[in-house]
């Protein structure tokens, strides 16, 4: 069930109604939070729901021996094993099938193998991660070990169940224990679903199909419009991926949870470590807690940071997807990180300051960079596999087709319109909410109603799937 | 208080929007699970106009581009040559002439999105050996002849033909067709039972009706390839035979059975070889699209049952005076 459907807005109306009268019952609001919780999930597939259950009890199993027992080490490590054999054989049991097929083939050995008729689970990847981290700060001793009803919901949530973000345990345990959930303002929210309807259902579903194609069949467009395509993919993952975020976030405020940061203008980035600062934080942040840290963080001299930069986002990258492209592009930006912090680390050993005469340029020229080798990554990210990539940069460079196919007025301006929100995105939501706040609630009925029916309007009649559904 | 609130305009906003535009509201409806026979009925009489018109006129302008077109001048390369005017010789010329055969020019590719992946790789082979480059894919994803409520085949193939005038169409249906069927009576007929083969039977004959009046001259009808689904095993060789059988309607439709291409003693085998001995794995885990190992093979199919066609021709390499 996608959340720009007839059928979440019955299920939403529904629960909201179910819900906000019990705002102030915890115990009871618990109970119907996790059965909607339950309920939306049982709409993809009650095996998927089966499967949710099963994971989501033996780790509170897990978790009650990490926190009470005496074998915490062995519980936690088969906690850790259980959830990353539970992704790898969803996610990634085929990938490593087809590897091994392709090895044995190069190398002229017969064989055959049944490629296995696996459906991962919705947000498997996400859900995973969060059991993980879980089980992590228990083990920490961060945080105690929750009651069981706590901890199937924190799992089970569903505005954040598919595609995140990816809360943390302690912030959703203290909000869902609170009597006094988030005091959200109407206009937020207003401003946050029409955020995000505008960015899936207008823009995204808009730029869809100027990616469908040249990301199969790049050797089918001129140089110029495979640039226009990777412009135009750097848009789209953006928008909608930062659109369902929206949505997530405001749906989570109706239900008395507090937002969570996932996008903030991430292409006006000027380095690559700042990008990773506006870009996915709650995966971002994840990855430096969960895994950068543990695996040594800076603390162990400049070479190992480096290696540990370029294996978190190397992991990170094929968290995303099994596909040998997918860890390219992790590898890509963990290799850009390193000479990100190579820049800064450099000068600072040889007591060099870098005085720029024209600074104004300098911060054009590394906005440029940065955006240009994000955007390039993201051929690999999108493309169905390596050969693809390849093909699409030898197009770039030098194509066969003469015909410019995309130039379409429609299209700058959708490009245009998502650079004004990358850049003015703060303010022209802060301007929204002014307007949106009056209090005469009939002027509000028509003004939400009249950028509801221009968003529909402009929207396609097939909405495409969100991307990170996929992930 | 607040939630109230939020409520109230929720309530007002949506009960606005329907109202405002309650043709389109029944239209996106009739997709949901919630809609009855009678709001799919009434919302098929809606007539798509106005903003939404022009967008999906944008959509299909998009979708028609003639990729990886060439200039006129190149593009007859691939074509039968007319005969080099003869020697110069003693005999008096003969008074018959020869026979010219009108050349194969266009070739649409027309089905859903198994025929997307498909044709991409008939476009590639038809490109690099035969130097054709006047191709078009004409595809829908989720459609078929089973629900022309949610997409016409007929109306479209008839426009497409008409704007792009092909001279050989290839056609690719049936992955999305495996459902329950609404016949012409308006009666529903559940999957696979004698009135659902009736009914499709009558849709394909349609379609192939459409294609035998057409100006197309040659017709590829592709029949699907065996599965690792049991569904689809079960329903595949069942609408092979009705695409067989329609088929016969006409000398310019022919058949192209794939069922056994990817079979080994009639049962489904994952991975198999090409012409050039390469294995690779051929369906993806959804049993009916095709890996681009499994295009290839297909692809490579058709092209040589056209080759044997003498439909494509080699390109003459111009030979060297001496």
């Amino acid at each position: 069930m996608l959340f720009p459907t007839y059928q979440f807005l019955v299920f939403f109306l529904i629960v909201f109604i179910a819900l906000f009268p019990l705002k102030q019952k915890v115990d009871l609001y618990k109970i119907v939070l996790l059965l909607s919780s339950l309920l939306f999930y049982s709409f993809w597939s009650f095996d998927f729901l089966l499967l949710l259950v099963l994971a989501t009890a033996y780790n509170y199993i897990i978790l009650r021996a990490v926190c009470n027992g005496k074998y915490q080490k062995f519980a936690f490590i088969s906690g850790l094993i259980f959830n990353i054999a539970n992704l790898g054989i969803f996610k990634y049991c085929n990938f490593f099938v087809t590897s091994l097929f392709e090895v044995l083939n190069q190398l002229q050995i017969p064989a055959s193998f049944q490629v296995l008729q696996i459906v991962a689970p919705v947000g498997v990847s996400f859900y995973t991660f969060r059991m993980i981290s879980h089980l992590i700060d228990c083990y920490q001793q961060k945080i105690p070990c929750p009651k069981f009803i706590d901890y199937a919901t924190y799992i089970t949530y569903f505005p954040q169940i598919a595609s995140g973000p990816i809360s943390r345990s302690r912030e959703f345990y203290s909000q869902l224990n609170s009597p006094q959930k988030y005091d959200y303002q109407i206009e937020e929210v207003i401003v946050l679903i029409l955020s995000g309807l505008f960015k899936k259902y207008t823009l995204s579903s808009f730029l869809f199909n100027f990616t469908q194609l040249p990301f199969k069949v790049p050797q089918q467009y001129s140089s110029i419009d495979l640039i226009l395509a990777a412009l135009s993919y750097s848009c789209l993952i953006y928008v909608d991926f930062s659109g369902y975020s929206d949505l997530a976030n405001g749906i989570s405020c109706l239900l008395g949870f507090k937002p969570i940061p996932n996008f903030n203008m991430p292409y006006q980035s000027l380095s690559l470590q700042e990008f990773w600062k506006r870009w996915h934080i709650s995966l971002s942040e994840w990855l430096r807690d969960y895994l950068y840290i543990p695996l040594g963080g800076n603390k162990h001299g400049k070479l190992r940071k480096y290696l540990n930069l370029f294996l978190t986002m190397a992991i990170g990258g094929f968290w995303h997807g099994a596909g040998l492209n997918f860890i390219v592009w992790g590898a890509l930006h963990g290799l850009g990180l390193i000479v990100t912090h190579l820049c800064r680390d450099i000068p600072q050993a040889i007591h060099f300051k870098l005085d720029y005469s024209f600074p104004r340029l300098a911060k054009v020229m590394n906005w440029l960079l940065t955006f240009s080798f994000v955007t390039c990554s993201w051929v690999f990210f999108g493309t169905p596999n390596w050969e693809t990539a390849v093909l699409f940069f030898q197009g770039i460079i030098h194509s066969g087709v003469p015909t410019f196919q995309f130039n379409f007025w429609q299209l700058y301006l959708v490009i245009a319109v998502i650079g004004a929100i990358n850049f003015w995105g703060d303010r022209i939501s802060q301007l929204l909410q002014v307007m949106l706040s009056l209090k005469n609630i009939f002027f509000r009925v028509v003004l939400v109603s009249l950028f509801v029916y221009t968003i529909l309007m402009l929207g396609p009649s097939t909405v495409p799937p969100f991307i990170y559904f996929n992930f | 208080m607040r939630d109230r609130e939020f409520l109230l305009i929720f309530t007002s906003v949506i009960l606005t929007l329907i109202f405002s535009n309650l043709s389109l509201f029944l239209k996106s409806l009739s997709s949901t699970p919630f809609a009855t026979p009678e709001i799919k009925q009434a919302a098929r009489q809606v007539k798509i106009e106005g903003f939404r018109k022009s967008e999906q006129d944008f959509w299909s302008k998009i979708k028609d581009i003639d990729f990886d077109r060439i200039p006129p001048k190149n593009a007859t390369a691939n074509l039968e040559k007319t005969p080099l005017p003869p020697k110069k010789s003693t005999k008096k010329p003969t008074a018959v002439k020869p026979k010219l055969t009108k050349p194969y020019r266009r070739f649409l590719f027309i089905g859903d999105s198994v025929m997307f992946d498909l044709g991409i790789q008939l476009q590639y082979t038809m490109k690099e050996t035969y130097k054709i480059a006047d191709t078009k894919i004409d595809y829908k994803v989720s459609s078929g002849l089973n629900r022309i409520d949610y997409y016409d085949w007929y109306a479209r193939t008839k426009e497409i033909i008409n704007d792009y005038q092909p001279d050989v169409v290839i056609v690719l249906f049936g992955g999305n067709d495996t459902q329950d069927i609404t016949d012409y009576q308006g009666k529903s007929r559940v999957i696979l039972t004698k009135e659902w083969q009736k009914a499709y039977q009558e849709r394909v004959e349609k379609y192939a009706k459409l294609l035998n009046y057409s100006s197309v001259r040659k017709v590829y009808w592709v029949g699907q390839s065996n599965s690792n689904r049991s569904s689809y095993i079960k329903a595949f060789p069942i609408m092979n035979d009705i695409y067989k059988n329609a088929s016969k309607v006409s000398r310019k439709i022919e058949f192209i059975s794939t069922w056994d291409t990817f079979a080994e003693g009639g049962q489904f085998t994952p991975v198999v070889a090409d012409k050039s001995g390469k294995r690779g794995y051929v369906k993806v885990n959804d049993g009916v699209h095709f890996t681009s190992h499994g295009a290839k093979i297909i692809g490579d199919l058709i092209v040589d049952k056209m080759a044997a066609d003498k439909i494509l021709k080699l390109p003459q390499v111009p030979q060297k005076k001496p």
